[in-house]
């Protein structure tokens, strides 16, 4: 039916060339020319170019324009056929509905509205037919694909048959006399023309309306005449089926009785015996009586034929002057005559369909087949002598047998499979096509009820008779001409099973008469499995079957096809099968299901590899077939992790082939394979990665494959750093591309990173500028979208880009000073990271790194708005992401300083915009925090809380930004340690649940140590030691080397703040101890201790962690010698000052010496600050390390 | 000056069928361009298919400006003197076959096909019927045969002085040629294939006579040559006097050659990136141009194109221009050639090899001599 339907829809618009070329200028006329044109060389997509461009020029007619909304559906309709996927189909067949119902609006009345009609109701089936397909496949919501079916083919009904019942005369070809005046259905829109057209005709007849009126009286004379006839011939064909079964009946139960007969059954065959002639002779005495009741009529209509035909000469002989006049009217009548039945035709055929979409045997099944037999049979009765009612009786037949009614259907497809050519000529091909075909249905019939009399004849088996039947004989004629159709295999394949059934109901009496159908049955076969087509398999079952071996036949490309095909269908089952397991956690389920995934998989590769091989080297191949092997191959070779292979064959579709249906997806295999490759380092595969990714931007811009592209393209400009190539994806983005937002913001956080990188490395900050610009413009034209959406992308990874895109846009738009666009979107209801994160909706973003920093920015923004209670609550989820375990308080402090940090960054950034008011535009900022860590330090006194107001203060104050005054960071500074202060406080006292008081203990050394270190930044030395003392008082913590540092950092300041305060005692115990540590109460290692401690670390390798080592061992070196120097500097003595000053010149020395790196160029240079001092305190002159170069030896003269 | 004996036409004629074996009718036909004054005269109820009409009988007399022919069986007048810029073609009482042919291929511009065809007349036993024939008929194998050289030389490079001398020789043996217009013409063209631009152009004011075609003619084919030099002021300068000639409203073929020239002038907006101007003419000229005229408008619509391609950014325009010729009005060689071309890169531009693919396939099968062959033709190996 596909390809008929298609044929038929061919036929309507090949009909309406002649309509559609007439426009009134030369460039209408042309581009409906044109437009033909391409449609013949199916070019839809052209067709809607030229459609597009004709529609917008303002010389198009109102009635071209209206021509070209229906041309749009059809290149629509066409250019479905080739969508990528399903859903592509689907969107354009939508698009092609849309354009004809546009057309239709305009009430045509035309050859156009026929066209419109038909071409609708045939895109209404096609998209019933995709859902029956989509039903079968592997995974599918098969009852909801059908009843979408249903709905479409009832829809296709609806716009084909006329609501309008046609009271039209029975037997008579003229129109019915009522049309609708409501042109609604492709049957409405025919009637109205023949109704238009009858009218043309009758007006220019006018002159013989006398004899022509007489002429159609004998007509309607003849017509009850002829359906009398036509009944007695029905009945005595329904009767004529009966007798050969009661013959073989009969010869069954003439045959001499067996020994192993019953005496039931033999009572029975008695009794039969009686009954069974007695019956015969009362069919064949009906039959006698029905053809004897046929002869009235007959002769009656014999009588008025024959003054027909003298009616018809007259009218003939009037008509003559009027022919030429007439030629055209009547010609169209009959072109619309038969558009009339190939709809009706459509609608029962429609039904057919329909019946496809419930269940065999169901009601609905049966009404839609009883419907389609009913218009069939109408058809059928009333131009049984035209192609179309012949048609009609084939489609009536296959719906009685399908409804099991299967002597009707023999009856009903009698007249067709006994069609004989004229002596001396081939059968038509159309006749030929209908015996075949109803051949093959009667088959199946006489197979089911198990009767081969009609084949094989009577028993007991007479071979003469038997050769001579013409329908074996039909059967068993090898194919001259062409390749076997699929209908002549299935007659041959039938009579083969009928013929080896029946062999095989014989009794050992009957072996000969066996033998011989049996040879029969495998010639069939062995004829039917050689053409290797449809039931070639099955052919050399039955061959299998009957003891022979058929052996292997020739391959061809579309046997290799089919079986590919077939291979591939069988793959996919594996996969759902393997994921409906997967989704049920059956591990043995699972595994088995892989196991069959593979074995499957590598079976469609082979056959595939094979149909390929063979496409490839046959010229007439369908190109499209061969794409479609290509892009399947592709796909199978990537799910066998073949990448270099799977690579090849995509880039090949990609480059020669960008059109072809398969393409695409091929592309996106290709993309994925080199991707695998890259990703394993394959340098090449990267290169060709990028190559393949460019070409196929360039091909299709629009679709999927595009936007994996794209996001190829963006991921390998973000790995190279290249924030000029993120610029241009950006700005060469396609507007139409698929997942546009996505990609947008995908390439907008890597440039932004580079610009933030580009920012902090000094590049040129108009560069940076620009790319920030480019930034901004992306996210603010994404986000819009994503919103418009009403949902975040689906995907963990996809959200993700787009939360992370709308913090980064909010974090903009903090350092713009634009708090309220901040603000809005940490709080927009879609993708606002603050609402995401605090509402817990979404788990992919609630949790991990993006909801940390999605907090520590939404407290910014609700401090810098002072929004206190919103910062709180922001704080307190801080907390709770911490957790409560053991690594909870290094989180929380890592999350602080990340807290801290961005504070800090909003201050770089207020003081980097520069202008004098920098510090008066930074003050509210500030004021804003001090409000709200104050309010925190007051009302919580939890642990996690005063911590956070600790750390924010201390960094406020430890920071070298300019807009924090010195005396504010001061300030800072102290309420920082009075914060730290309250920690200890709060340990001290009684009754603190148990967590808390376990908690506090676990922070006590921390929070000493930052309290030492605040109170030695603000020249505290008394408090910073005391808490030193109080951490190295415990043994355990004396190997703690932050608390070192922190010692030595305090006695080398407290030092050098004694020797500026004249107490030299003080100073030089001290700065001694700085250098060389103590050994008495808590244990100092001091800066040379930290030194020798860490040395071992420090050059044991390179990684991170060594270089951290070693930085602090030069960092210590240096302390040692500056401790030395000042220690020099306090003493009086000058002796001992030399001394000193010596000792640390040669400290310098050696650690130069035995590290001539000194920790690079920055501590050079303050190593050599240092030797420079110690060189002109000693009296030498100041030549840094040029002193400590050693003369090289002086060389020897050459001797004579 | 041809004046020929109604007697003396058919002897020859009896003796060309005898000896050559041509079955031509013992009468001259002179072909009448449709749309022009005397086609209408000469048809007054077209048929619904148009063809030019003819005028049958015998040629009295022939010039450089105008035949006269003498047709006794005409109903409307039985002397006609048609102008030769309104002449489509003149079949000679008892011409043979194959100069009809060849003469045919030369007015399409195929040279070297006029001479295969002429070349089973070259045959030693062919000789003596050429000895017989009319002047009038040896005229007409001499101007084939010259125009035919001429055209192939200038397709080829080679040959072009030997070609020069075979016009120049026909010019004086035939100075009242009804062809002399065409051979001027052709004398232009392979000047300019020497590289003569000067003899070139005085070749071609040869061709203006007093009729207003001839004259816009003559100035069309020198904005043609500056226009090919890429001197476009100048070719505009050329193009602009040619669209200026005063012509009598039913002066058809000077209609025709006005098109001609104004069609260039748009091929030069284009070339001298002044697209959107191109653009403009060439729809001026489709809009006014007859339905019917399926050759006018191949023309048409292949300037369109490339006016279309010069503005950048109208490719798929571009497309569609040249996929009309392709498809609806491709009976004109040349232009259906340039569409072809033209197709296989911009479809290649527009991400469609296999389209480019069937184009560049079509132009080699059905034009594998034209230049526009070698523009398209993909490198060994690719």
């Amino acid at each position: 039916m596909h390809t008929r339907s298609l044929l038929a829809l061919l036929l309507v618009v090949a009909s309406l060339h002649p309509a559609l070329v007439r426009g009134e200028t030369a460039s209408e006329m042309t581009t409906l020319a044109l437009l033909d044109r391409l449609q013949e060389r199916d070019m839809p997509d052209v067709m809607l170019w030229v459609i597009e461009q004709a529609s917008a020029s303002a010389e198009c007619s109102a009635d071209t324009r209206r021509r070209l909304d229906f041309l749009k559906g059809s290149a629509l309709v066409s250019q479905s056929r080739t969508a990528a996927d399903t859903d592509a189909r689907t969107g354009l067949l939508d698009q092609a509905e849309k354009s004809i119902d546009a057309f239709l609006e305009s009430s045509p009345a035309d050859d156009m509205a026929i066209a419109a009609f038909t071409q609708k109701g045939n895109l209404l089936v096609e998209r019933g037919r995709t859902c029956l397909a989509l039903s079968l496949r592997p995974g599918a919501d098969a009852a909801a694909q059908s009843k979408d079916a249903a709905v479409f083919f009832d829809r296709a009904i609806k716009t084909l048959r006329t609501a309008a019942i046609p009271p039209g005369k029975k037997g008579s070809e003229e129109p019915p006399p009522v049309v609708p005046e409501k042109i609604e259905t492709a049957e409405d829109a025919v009637l109205r023309s023949l109704r238009d057209i009858a009218t043309e005709i009758e007006q220019i007849r006018l002159p013989i309306k006398g004899i022509r009126d007489e002429y159609e009286a004998k007509n309607a004379e003849m017509a009850p005449l002829q359906r009398e006839v036509e009944k007695f011939d029905a009945e005595i064909r329904q009767k004529q089926t009966e007798v050969p079964r009661l013959q073989q009946q009969l010869a069954a139960i003439q045959r001499a009785p067996s020994p192993r007969d019953t005496p039931q059954g033999l009572q029975e065959r008695r009794a039969l015996a009686g009954q069974l002639p007695i019956r015969l002779q009362a069919i064949l005495g009906e039959i006698a009586r029905l053809e004897a009741g046929r002869q009235k009529p007959e002769i009656q209509l014999k009588k008025i034929a024959s003054e027909k035909i003298k009616l018809s000469k007259q009218l003939a002989a009037a008509e003559k002057p009027l022919e030429k006049e007439l030629d055209e009217p009547l010609r169209r009548q009959e072109e619309l005559r038969a558009k009339l039945l190939q709809t009706r035709l459509m609608v029962a055929e429609t039904f057919f369909e329909k019946s496809k979409a419930h269940a065999p045997n169901s009601d609905e099944w049966k009404a839609a087949l009883e419907e389609s037999q009913r218009l069939n049979h109408e058809l059928a009765e009333k131009y049984g002598t035209l192609g179309v009612g012949f048609v009609a009786r084939l489609n009536e037949g296959r719906n009685q047998a399908l409804l099991g009614k299967r002597d009707a259907a023999i009856g009903t497809l009698a007249p067709l499979f006994t069609l004989e050519a004229a002596p001396g000529q081939p059968l038509s091909p159309l006749g030929l096509s209908l015996k075949t075909k109803a051949l093959g249905i009667a088959l199946e019939c006489w197979e089911e009820d198990k009767a081969y009399v009609e084949v094989t004849g009577p028993s007991p088996f007479e071979p003469e008779k038997y050769r001579t039947n013409p329908l074996l004989r039909f059967a068993m004629s090898p194919v001259k001409e062409g390749r076997m159709t699929p209908e002549m295999a299935t007659v041959k394949y039938r009579t083969a099973t009928l013929l080896a059934a029946r062999a095989k109901s014989h009794s050992a009496q009957e072996a000969t008469a066996a033998k011989v159908l049996e040879a029969d049955a495998y010639k069939l076969a062995r004829e039917v499995s050689s053409v290797n087509r449809d039931f070639a398999r099955e052919a050399r079952e039955l061959a299998a079957g009957l003891g022979k071996n058929l052996g292997p036949v020739d391959d061809d490309f579309p046997s290799k096809l089919a079986d590919g095909q077939a291979a591939f269908r069988a793959f996919q089952e594996a996969q759902a099968a393997l994921k409906a397991a997967q989704a049920a956690g059956n591990a043995a389920a699972s595994d088995e299901a892989a196991d069959r995934a593979v074995k499957t998989r590598d079976e469609a590769l082979e056959a595939m590899q094979d149909a390929l091989a063979l496409g490839e080297q046959d010229a007439t191949a369908n190109e499209a077939a061969t794409n479609q092997i290509r892009s399947i191959l592709a796909f199978l070779l990537y799910d066998a992790r073949k990448f270099a292979e799977a690579a090849a064959l995509g880039s090949l579709l990609v480059k020669d082939h960008p059109n072809s249906a398969s393409s695409r997806q091929a592309a996106r295999v290709a993309l994925a394979s080199l991707q695998s490759l890259a990703a394993g380092g394959d340098a090449e595969a990267r290169a060709r990665l990028q190559d393949l990714a460019a070409l196929i931007v360039t091909r299709w811009n629009d679709g999927p494959e595009a936007a994996d592209a794209t996001t190829v393209l963006i991921n390998l400009a973000i790995e190279a750093h290249d924030a000029d190539a993120l610029v241009a994806l950006l700005n060469g983005l396609n507007p139409q591309i698929q997942r546009r937002p996505e990609l947008l913001l995908r390439a907008a956080a890597g440039l932004r990173q580079e610009a933030e990188s580009g920012r902090k490395s000094g590049t040129d900050t108009g560069r940076v500028a620009e790319w920030n610009a480019a930034v901004q413009r992306a996210i603010d034209e994404a986000l819009p979208a994503v919103e418009a959406a009403g949902a975040l992308p689906a995907g963990a990874a996809n959200a993700k880009v787009v939360v992370s895109a709308a913090l980064m846009r909010a974090q903009m738009a903090l350092a713009d000073a634009d708090q309220p666009l901040a603000l809005a979107l940490l709080e927009n209801k879609v993708y606002g990271p603050w609402t995401l994160v605090s509402s817990g909706s979404d788990p992919t973003v609630a949790q991990g790194s993006l909801a940390t920093t999605s907090l520590t920015v939404a407290l910014n923004a609700f401090v810098e708005a002072q929004k206190f209670d919103d910062a709180q609550k922001a704080m307190n989820l801080l907390e709770q992401m911490a957790g409560t375990g053991d690594e909870a308080s290094a989180k929380l402090t890592a999350m602080y300083q990340s807290l801290g940090k961005g504070l800090q960054d909003r201050l770089d950034q207020v003081a980097s915009a520069g202008g004098d008011d920098a510090t008066a535009r930074a003050a509210p900022l500030l004021a804003g925090f001090e409000s709200f860590l104050d309010g925190v330090a007051k009302r919580d006194p939890k642990t996690a809380a005063q911590l956070w107001v600790a750390t924010t203060y201390q960094t406020l104050g430890s920071g070298t930004n300019s807009v924090v005054p010195r005396g504010k960071a001061g300030q800072y500074l102290d309420r920082a340690a009075m914060a730290y202060g309250r920690l200890l406080d709060r340990m001290g006292q009684e009754g603190l649940a148990e967590a808390e008081a376990t908690e506090l203990r676990r922070f006590e050394p921390t929070v000493r140590l930052k309290i030492a270190s605040l109170s030695r930044e603000r020249g505290k030395w008394d408090a910073a030691q005391e808490q030193i003392d109080a951490l190295l008082a415990d043994p355990k913590r004396q190997n703690w080397l932050d608390a070192q540092i922190e010692a030595a950092e305090l006695l080398l300041a407290a030092g050098r703040a004694a020797k500026s305060a004249g107490d030299a005692a003080s100073a030089d115990a001290k700065l001694r101890e700085a250098a060389a540590g103590r050994t008495t109460g808590g244990v100092i290692w001091g800066w040379g201790g930290i030194a020798n401690k860490v040395s071992r670390q420090a050059f044991a390798g390179s990684d991170a962690k060594a270089m951290q080592a070693r930085d602090l061992f030069f960092q210590a070196r240096l302390k040692v010698a500056e401790s030395l120097l000042l220690r020099a500097e306090v003493k009086t003595d000058a002796a001992e000052k030399a001394k000193a000053l010596q000792t640390a010149e040669t400290s310098i020395a050696m650690t130069r010496k035995l590290y001539p790196d000194l920790g690079g160029a920055v501590m050079q240079q303050r190593f050599e600050n240092l030797l420079k001092a110690a060189q002109t305190a000693l009296g030498k002159p100041a030549d840094g390390f040029a002193a400590l170069e050693t003369p090289a030896p002086a060389t020897p003269a050459p001797t004579p | 000056m041809i004046t020929l004996t109604g007697a003396r036409i058919r002897t020859m004629a009896a003796l060309l069928v005898a000896v050559i074996g041509v079955a031509a009718r013992a009468e001259d036909r002179v072909r009448l361009r449709l749309g022009t004054a005397v086609a209408k005269e000469a048809q007054p109820k077209p048929p619904r298919t148009p063809r030019p009409p003819e005028l049958r009988g015998t040629i009295a007399q022939a010039t450089a400006d105008a035949i006269t022919i003498e047709t006794p069986a005409n109903v409307i007048k039985k002397e006609w003197v048609v102008p030769t810029e309104d002449v489509l073609e003149v079949f000679l009482d008892g011409e043979p076959e194959e100069l009809r042919s060849g003469r045919g291929m030369v007015a399409a511009g195929d040279g070297a096909g006029a001479l295969e065809q002429l070349a089973p007349t070259e045959s030693a036993d062919r000789a003596t019927a050429w000895e017989r024939a009319t002047d009038a008929v040896q005229a007409e194998r001499m101007f084939v045969k010259s125009a035919a050289h001429a055209q192939r030389a200038i397709r080829s490079g080679e040959g072009l002085e030997p070609a020069l001398a075979g016009l120049r020789a026909f010019l004086k043996t035939h100075p009242r040629s009804h062809h002399t217009a065409f051979v001027h013409e052709l004398m232009g063209d392979v000047f300019a294939r020497m590289g003569k631009p000067d003899d070139a152009l005085a070749a071609y004011d040869a061709i203006a006579t007093q009729s207003p075609a001839r004259r816009i003619r003559a100035d069309m084919l020198k904005g043609r040559l500056h226009l090919d030099q890429k001197r476009f002021k100048d070719a505009r300068v050329a193009f602009d006097k040619a669209i200026a000639i005063e012509s009598p409203a039913g002066d058809f073929s000077a209609f025709l050659e006005k098109r001609e020239a104004r069609l260039l002038l748009a091929r030069c907006f284009a070339r001298d990136s002044q697209a959107a101007d191109a653009i403009a003419l060439a729809r001026q000229l489709l809009s006014e141009a007859d339905p019917a005229d399926s050759a006018g408008l191949a023309t048409i619509f292949v300037v369109l194109g490339e006016a279309q391609q010069a503005a950048g950014d109208k490719n798929k325009d571009a497309l569609i221009s040249y996929l009309t010729v392709d498809t609806v009005h491709n009976g004109v060689p040349e232009a259906h050639a340039e569409a072809l071309a033209r197709l296989v890169k911009l479809w290649e531009k527009e991400n469609h090899p296999e389209r480019a693919r069937d184009a560049r396939q079509t132009l080699e099968q059905t034009y594998p001599d034209s230049p526009w062959v070698r523009l398209v033709r993909k490198p060994a190996g690719s």
